[in-house]
C-alpha cells in the first residue's frame, strides 16, 4: 500500500467533500461512492508501482477519474451540465500545464540567462559587484537552473518516487537564490523600474525569480515525501548547506578584507599586524582586487560583513599588495574583474590594459593590450683616444590596437652616460629634438602629444644613469612609431689601457616584444673589442675598424656578461675638442688617483622577497668588507628580528648581520627607505663616507621620501649611496635620487668581485684611472697637438658634469643654459621632438641644428655643413608644402 | 450540427449506461477497479471512472447489484459487484425493451425508403 503524505490526505479530504456535496439529494451513497473512489485511487497507485502518494500526484489520479456525474444528471439530460466535466477537465490540465511552463521559465529559464549575460559580458561585476568571484560561486549559481530543471523533470513524471536528494537540492537552491536575492535588495526598485521603462530590469529581479519559484518547487517536492518532519528537516538541511558554503567561499575573502583594513591603519602595530596576517592567511587574489576597485562601489559579501565605509584605497591597496607579495600589483596578471579602471582579457598570454591610465604621465605603468616593439638596434662607436662610447639606439613600435597607444620605458644608461641627441620619424623624415629645461619640455609633450595627439617624443631622466623615455601617439590598428636616442658614456678605466662599457637596457616597459625579437647589436672601434663570445662576434673592416656583432635578447643586455671590453692607446692620456664657446677647447685628461683609504661603511640590504635568492650571495659578499674597520648593516625588513621594540631598523655588526642573513628569510615587499635613513644616520656616527645599497626592484614607494631627501640634500655630499641591484626591474626610490649624491654600480661582476675590488680600490697605494675635464681658453700659451684633437663627445660629458656641479650648488637656471646649449638630457632638461616648426615655435622652442648632433661615425666638419643645408632646403620645401596643406584644411590629419 | 449531434449523444449515452454496467456483469461478477476500466474502454461510451461509481451505488441502492468485499495479496482489499436477481430481470426488460424500440425504428427505415 502507498504512504499518503500529508498533503495528499488534505487533497483527499478536499475531494471528499466536493464530492459529498456533489451527491448531495441523488440516489447514490456519497459514503459508498467515497469509498469506492479511494478504492480506486489505490489500485492506481498500487498498478503504478507508488509507493509515496501527494497530493500533486493524487490531483493528477483523481483529474484521471473525472468529475463526479450524479444520477440526477443522468435523468436531467441537461446538455450545457453534461458537456462540463470534460471542459472542466481540459481547463485542469491546461492550467496545470501553464503552471509547468512558469516554473520552468522562473526556476531554470530566467537565472540560466542571466547568469550567462553576466559570464559573457560581466555586467553586473562593471557595474554593482562580482556575484562570482571564484569558480566555485559560478558553480554553486549555476547549479541552480540545473538542480531545479532535475526536480521539476522528477515533478513532471507524477509515478515517479522522488528521492531525499531531488528536495535537498531544492532547499540548497532556495538557500543560494535567497542569499543573492538579499545581495540585489537595492537594486529591486531600480530592476522593476527597470523592466517598466527600459525592459530589461529583469536581471537584477532573477535571483527573487529564482528563490520564489525554488520555493514552489521544494513544495511539490516535499509533498512526496513520507512525512511533514522529514520535508522540514531536508529543507533547514539544504539551507543552511547552501548559506554554510557561501560563507564558507567567502571566508578567504573576508580574512582578507580585516588583513588589509589591519594593513592601512595609522597605528604602526595594528599595520604590521595586517601585513603578517595577509602574508599567512590573505588572499592574493582578493587584495588584487583591492589594488582597482573603487572602495566605495564595493559591495560584496566580505564588505557588507566589513565596514566599507572604512574601505582601503586603490592606493593603498597597491602598497600592501608590495609588501605582502613582494611584486608590484601591475607585474602580475590582473584579477577576473571589469571595472571603470580597466577591462581585463584573461586570455592574453601577458596582462594588459584596455585603458592606459598613466597616459602622459612619468610612470611606466603596466603593460598596455596591443603594443610592442618590433625591431631594435643598437649602434655603437668606441673612440678609444677619448675613452668613450656613443651608443644610437633605434627602436620601431606597432600598435596592433584599435586605439592609439603611448610608449613608456625606462632605461638604464651606461654608467656616467648621458643622452645627446634623439630622433623621431615623422612621414619617413627624421627630426631633431629640442633640448630644454625638464618642465618645458614636458609641457610641450603634454600639450602636443596627449591633448593634441601628434607626434612628440620626450626623454628625461629618471634617476642617476637611467632615462625615461616616452612616444605617442602610436596609432592604432597596426600604426608605426620610429625614434633613436644617442648616450655618450665614459669608458670605465680598469687602468690606461684597459677599459669596459655596458649597453643600455630596458629596465621597465609598458610594451611587449615581438616574439623572438633580439636587439640588434654593432659595435666598432679603432681598437679591438671583446665581448662574451656567446653574445658577440669579432671582426673587422676594411678600414681597419674592428667590429663586435650580436643579437642579443632583452633580458641579456642586462647580464654581467654582456659588457665589453676595449683595449686603448696607453699613451695617449690627454684629448681636446674645440668648444662650442668661442675660442675654448674643452681638455680630458685620463689621470692617475691614489685611491683615499677607507676605513668604514654601512651596508643596507633590502629584505624583500626578490632577495631570497640572492641572501646566500650577500651573505658570502659581506665577508669582503672585513678588512674595514667599521661596518655597519641595516637589514630593510619588518620581521622582529631586524627591528627594535619602536619599529626602527636594528643596526648590526658585520658579525651579527651575517650571523642572522643565515637564519633568516626574506618576506614581503619591504620598505628600504626607513633603513637608508637610519643607515644615513649611522654613517655620520662612524664617519662613514659610503653607504652600500644592496637592494632588489623597488617597484612602489611604500613610504614619504622627504626624510630621505632632506638628509641627502643637507649632507653636503659627505656621505654618497651607491646603489647594486641584485635583481632587474624598477627602483622608484633611485628615481627621487636623480641628481643627487647617488650611484648606481654597473654590472661587470657579481656583488663578491664588485665589493671586492671595491675595497681594494680603497685600499692604500691602490691606483684608480679617473677623468679630468675642463674647458679652457684656447691661449697659445695651451699647447694642443692636433693628433689628440677628438670628437666633440669629450665636451657632452664635461657639460654634464659641470650641469651637475651647478645644481648642486642651487644655480639651475646656469645649469639648464648649459645642458640646453650642449643638448644634453640632465636631472634639470629634457628632450622633446615636435611633429611641426610651429609646434616647436608655439612652445617656446628651438630644435637643434642638424649640424650639431652627434653621429656615427662623428662626421667632418664640412660634410656636416652640406648635410646641414641639404636638409635645410629640404625642410623648408616640406614646410611650405605643408602650409599649403594646412591652408587646405587638412591641419588636423597629417599623413604619417 | 456538430453540437446537435454531440448533445445527442451525450443524450443516448446517459440512457445506456446503467444498461451498459448490468450487461458487463451479466456473465460474472467483477471488482470496482476491473469493472470501471472494462467500461471506460468501450468506444463511444465516453464515460470516465468517476461517473461509474455513483451509478454503481445507485444500482446497488436499487437491489440490481450486489457487492462484497475481498482482500487481495498484492494490494487493497476489492470490492465485488455483480447482478442481483432483480437486476437479470432489469436487464431482461431493457434488453427487450431495447430491441423493440430499434424495431420500431427499422420499421420507419423501410417505410420511409
Amino acid at each position: 500500500m502507498a504512504k499518503w503524505t500529508e498533503s495528499a490526505k488534505a487533497e483527499w479530504k478536499a475531494y471528499g467533500q466536493r464530492l459529498r456535496n456533489q451527491l448531495n439529494g441523488s440516489e447514490a451513497d456519497s459514503a459508498e461512492v467515497e469509498e469506492d473512489i479511494k478504492r480506486h485511487v489505490d489500485e492506481e497507485m498500487h498498478a503504478t508501482g507508488l509507493t509515496v502518494v501527494d497530493a500533486e500526484q493524487l490531483r493528477s489520479i483523481l483529474t484521471r477519474i473525472g468529475e463526479l456525474e450524479t444520477p440526477q444528471e443522468t435523468e436531467a439530460g441537461n446538455s450545457a451540465k453534461t458537456s462540463g466535466p470534460s471542459n472542466k477537465k481540459q481547463k485542469s490540465e491546461t492550467f496545470a500545464q501553464f503552471r509547468f511552463g512558469l516554473l520552468v521559465l522562473t526556476s531554470v529559464v530566467w537565472p540560466l540567462i542571466v547568469l550567462v549575460i553576466e559570464v559573457v559580458t560581466r555586467m553586473c561585476t562593471a557595474l554593482v559587484f562580482d556575484p562570482m568571484p571564484s569558480i566555485w560561486h559560478a558553480f554553486v549559481l549555476f547549479g541552480i537552473p540545473v538542480g531545479n530543471l532535475l526536480a521539476l523533470l522528477r515533478l513532471k513524471n507524477t509515478s515517479a518516487t522522488q528521492p531525499h536528494w531531488v528536495s535537498l537540492l531544492v532547499s540548497f537552491n532556495v538557500g543560494v537564490s535567497l542569499v543573492y536575492t538579499l545581495f540585489f535588495m537595492p537594486l529591486l526598485p531600480i530592476g522593476v523600474l527597470g523592466i517598466v521603462i527600459w525592459g530589461f530590469g529583469l536581471l537584477p529581479l532573477a535571483p527573487l525569480a529564482a528563490c520564489l519559484s525554488g520555493f514552489v518547487i521544494w513544495s511539490k517536492c516535499s509533498d512526496r515525501l513520507e512525512s511533514s518532519k522529514l520535508k522540514y528537516r531536508l529543507f533547514w538541511l539544504g539551507f543552511t548547506g547552501a548559506i554554510a558554503l557561501l560563507l564558507g567561499l567567502e571566508a578567504p575573502n573576508f580574512l582578507t578584507r580585516t588583513g588589509l583594513r589591519w594593513a592601512d591603519s595609522e597605528e604602526t602595530v595594528t599595520r604590521a599586524r595586517g601585513i603578517s596576517w595577509l602574508r599567512n592567511y590573505g588572499n592574493e587574489e582578493t587584495i588584487l582586487k583591492a589594488c582597482y576597485e573603487r572602495p566605495r562601489r564595493v559591495f560584496d559579501v566580505s564588505s557588507w560583513l566589513t565596514d566599507s565605509s572604512d574601505a582601503v584605497t586603490q592606493d593603498d591597496a597597491r602598497k600592501i599588495f608590495y609588501q605582502v607579495t613582494g611584486r608590484p600589483f601591475n607585474s602580475v596578471q590582473p584579477p577576473s574583474m571589469y571595472t571603470r579602471e580597466g577591462r581585463w582579457n584573461m586570455l592574453d598570454e601577458e596582462f594588459t590594459w584596455e585603458f592606459d591610465t598613466a597616459l602622459g604621465s612619468t610612470s611606466v605603468a603596466g603593460r598596455v593590450r596591443g603594443l610592442r616593439m618590433i625591431s631594435s638596434r643598437m649602434d655603437s662607436r668606441i673612440e678609444t683616444a677619448s675613452a668613450l662610447a656613443y651608443t644610437e639606439w633605434t627602436m620601431e613600435f606597432e600598435n596592433q590596437a584599435s586605439m592609439a597607444r603611448e610608449v613608456r620605458t625606462q632605461i638604464k644608461l651606461p654608467s656616467g652616460g648621458v643622452v645627446s641627441r634623439l630622433t623621431l620619424w615623422v612621414g619617413g623624415e627624421e627630426r631633431e629634438a629640442a633640448f630644454a629645461s625638464r618642465a618645458q619640455t614636458r609641457k610641450a609633450y603634454q600639450k602636443i602629444a596627449v591633448e593634441r595627439r601628434r607626434d612628440p617624443v620626450l626623454v628625461t631622466t629618471s634617476g642617476p644613469d637611467q632615462i625615461l623615455m616616452q612616444c605617442f601617439p602610436v596609432p592604432a590598428d597596426g600604426g608605426k612609431m620610429k625614434i633613436r636616442f644617442g648616450i655618450t658614456s665614459p669608458l670605465d678605466m680598469l687602468d690606461l689601457q684597459n677599459g669596459r662599457v655596458r649597453l643600455p637596457a630596458m629596465v621597465e616597459r609598458n610594451f611587449n616584444l615581438k616574439d623572438g625579437l633580439k636587439h640588434s647589436v654593432w659595435l666598432e672601434s679603432r681598437s679591438e673589442l671583446e665581448g662574451d663570445e656567446s653574445f658577440f662576434r669579432q671582426g673587422s673592416l676594411k678600414d681597419g675598424d674592428f667590429t663586435l656583432q650580436g643579437k642579443l635578447l632583452d633580458d641579456e643586455l642586462l647580464a654581467v656578461e654582456s659588457s665589453i671590453q676595449v683595449m686603448r692607446p696607453e699613451a695617449v692620456t690627454q684629448v681636446w675638442t674645440e668648444a662650442q664657446e668661442k675660442d675654448h677647447v674643452v681638455v680630458q685628461r685620463l689621470i692617475e688617483q691614489q685611491a683615499q683609504p677607507l676605513k668604514s661603511t654601512v651596508v643596507v640590504i633590502d629584505g624583500s622577497v626578490s632577495m631570497a635568492s640572492c641572501f646566500d650571495e650577500i651573505h658570502g659578499s659581506l665577508m669582503t668588507l672585513e678588512s674595514l674597520s667599521q661596518v655597519r648593516v641595516v637589514v630593510a625588513s619588518d620581521l622582529p628580528a631586524f627591528q627594535d621594540e619602536s619599529g626602527d631598523p636594528v643596526v648590526f655588526n658585520l658579525n651579527e648581520a651575517t650571523e642572522q642573513l643565515s637564519t633568516t628569510q626574506p618576506v614581503g615587499g619591504q620598505d628600504n627607505l626607513l633603513a637608508l635613513a637610519t643607515a644615513w644616520d649611522v654613517a655620520g656616527e662612524i664617519g662613514a663616507s659610503t653607504i652600500w645599497w644592496i637592494h632588489g626592484p623597488q617597484p612602489t614607494l611604500l613610504e614619504d621620501m622627504a626624510p630621505m631627501l632632506q638628509r641627502m640634500e643637507r649632507s653636503r655630499g659627505d656621505v654618497q649611496l651607491i646603489s647594486y641591484a641584485m635583481a632587474n626591474g624598477p627602483n622608484r626610490i633611485m628615481e627621487a635620487f636623480d641628481g643627487l649624491n647617488a650611484s648606481v654600480v654597473p654590472k661587470y661582476a657579481k656583488l663578491g668581485a664588485t665589493m671586492k675590488k671595491w675595497v681594494s680600490a680603497h685600499a692604500e697605494g691602490y691606483k684608480n684611472y679617473e677623468f679630468e675635464r675642463s674647458q679652457q681658453k684656447s691661449a697659445p700659451s695651451l699647447v694642443l697637438s692636433e693628433e689628440n684633437k677628438v670628437s666633440r663627445h669629450i665636451e657632452r660629458l664635461w657639460a654634464a658634469h659641470e650641469v651637475d656641479a651647478l645644481s648642486a650648488s642651487k644655480r639651475v637656471s646656469e645649469a639648464i643654459r648649459l645642458a640646453s646649449k650642449q643638448q644634453l638630457v640632465t636631472p634639470v632638461t629634457g628632450a622633446v621632438v615636435l611633429e611641426t616648426v610651429e609646434q616647436y615655435k608655439e612652445m617656446g622652442l628651438t630644435p637643434v641644428p642638424v649640424d650639431t648632433v652627434p653621429g656615427i661615425p662623428e662626421p667632418s666638419t664640412m660634410v656636416l655643413m652640406l648635410l646641414g643645408i641639404l636638409v635645410c632646403l629640404g625642410r623648408l620645401k616640406i614646410i611650405s608644402l605643408r602650409r599649403s596643406n594646412d591652408l587646405a584644411g587638412n591641419m588636423n590629419h597629417p599623413v604619417r | 450540427m456538430t453540437d446537435f449531434f454531440d448533445n445527442w449523444t451525450v443524450q443516448v449515452r446517459k440512457g445506456l449506461l446503467e444498461m451498459c454496467i448490468l450487461t458487463a456483469l451479466e456473465d460474472r461478477e467483477r471488482y470496482g477497479y476491473d469493472l470501471v476500466k472494462g467500461l471506460v474502454g468501450v468506444p463511444g461510451l465516453g464515460i470516465t471512472e468517476g461517473t461509474v461509481y455513483p451509478l454503481l451505488s445507485r444500482l446497488r441502492r436499487h437491489g440490481l447489484i450486489a457487492s462484497r468485499l475481498e482482500e487481495s495479496s498484492g494490494g487493497p482489499a476489492r470490492k465485488y459487484y455483480a447482478l442481483t436477481d432483480d437486476g437479470r430481470e432489469a436487464i431482461a426488460s431493457m434488453d427487450v425493451h431495447l430491441k423493440t424500440l430499434f424495431k420500431g425504428m427499422k420499421t420507419l427505415q423501410r417505410k420511409g425508403s
